[in-house]
C-alpha cells in the first residue's frame, strides 16, 4: 500500500471540537515530518494511531539525514483566518518550510504534521497528512523546501 | 604526489574534453599514468509545492 491522497484526521478535529484535546491551532508548535510510499494515511483512525511515531507514523517509514532531523521540522507563523480565503471559510495556513544543505537519501513521498506542544491525552497528535502527489524526492547537500498554497494548508468552507 | 586541477580555468581555454561537468574533479596522478578521473552528482534539492486540503460542510436539499 502506499500514499494515494491528502487529508484530515477526523479524529483529532473531532477531539479539538469537544474538548477531548486541547490542542491550538493557532499557538501550539507544529512540526513537519516526511514519509516513504511504504504507508497508507487513515484518516479515520484513532487518535493514538495518528500521532508522530504510531501506527502508519512509525520512525521506521521516516524519511530524515542532514539538517533534516528525525521528528521534522517546527513549523512557524500557523494561524487560523476567518473569511479567508473567501467570505464562508475558514484557513489554517503556516509559513512555508525551507531547510538549506539538507540530504536525506530515503524516498519521501509526502509529510505529517503534528502538534508538538500538546503532551495529554495524546503526545505528538497528528492534524493532517500532505501527499505530494506521487512524485519521489531526495536531496542531496541541497534546499528542501514545501511551499504552501496561497488558500493555505487547510481551509474549511462552511458556507455551501 | 597527487595534484587536483582546477577544470574550469581548462575549460576556459578549451582543453578540456566535452562531457566533463563542473562536478568533475581530474587529479593528477604523475608523468605517464593515467589521470583519476571522479564524477559526482553534486547538489540536489526538492522544491515541493502543495495544494490546499479542503474541508467542505454540504447542506442537503434546496431548504
Amino acid at each position: 500500500m502506499s500514499w494515494s491522497a491528502s487529508g484530515v484526521f477526523g479524529q483529532t478535529l473531532a477531539d479539538i471540537l469537544d474538548n477531548t484535546t486541547a490542542i491550538d491551532l493557532g499557538s501550539d508548535t507544529f512540526k513537519v515530518a516526511l514519509y516513504t510510499n511504504s504507508i497508507t494515511p487513515d484518516f479515520d483512525a484513532a487518535a493514538a494511531s495518528v500521532a508522530y511515531d504510531t501506527g502508519q507514523w512509525a520512525t521506521a517509514q521516516e524519511a530524515y539525514g542532514t539538517n533534516w532531523a528525525q521528528g521534522g521540522v517546527a513549523l512557524s507563523g500557523n494561524a487560523l483566518t476567518v473569511g479567508s480565503p473567501a467570505a464562508g471559510q475558514l484557513k489554517w495556513d503556516c509559513t512555508d518550510v525551507s531547510e538549506a544543505t539538507t540530504t536525506v537519501s530515503t524516498a519521501f513521498y509526502g509529510c505529517l504534521i503534528y502538534d508538538d506542544t500538546i503532551a495529554t491525552p495524546v503526545a505528538d497528535q497528528g492534524l493532517l497528512a500532505i501527499y505530494f502527489g506521487g512524485t519521489s524526492y531526495t536531496t542531496d547537500t541541497g534546499t528542501l523546501s514545501i511551499t504552501f498554497d496561497s488558500n493555505g494548508v487547510w481551509y474549511l468552507d462552511y458556507t455551501p | 604526489m597527487s595534484k587536483e586541477i582546477d577544470l574550469d580555468k581548462y575549460r576556459s581555454i578549451g582543453t578540456l574534453r566535452s562531457g566533463y561537468k563542473k562536478s568533475t574533479k581530474v587529479t593528477y596522478t604523475g608523468y605517464g599514468k593515467s589521470n583519476q578521473v571522479e564524477h559526482w552528482s553534486g547538489r540536489k534539492d526538492a522544491n515541493i509545492h502543495v495544494k490546499p486540503i479542503v474541508t467542505r460542510i454540504k447542506r442537503e436539499g434546496a431548504n
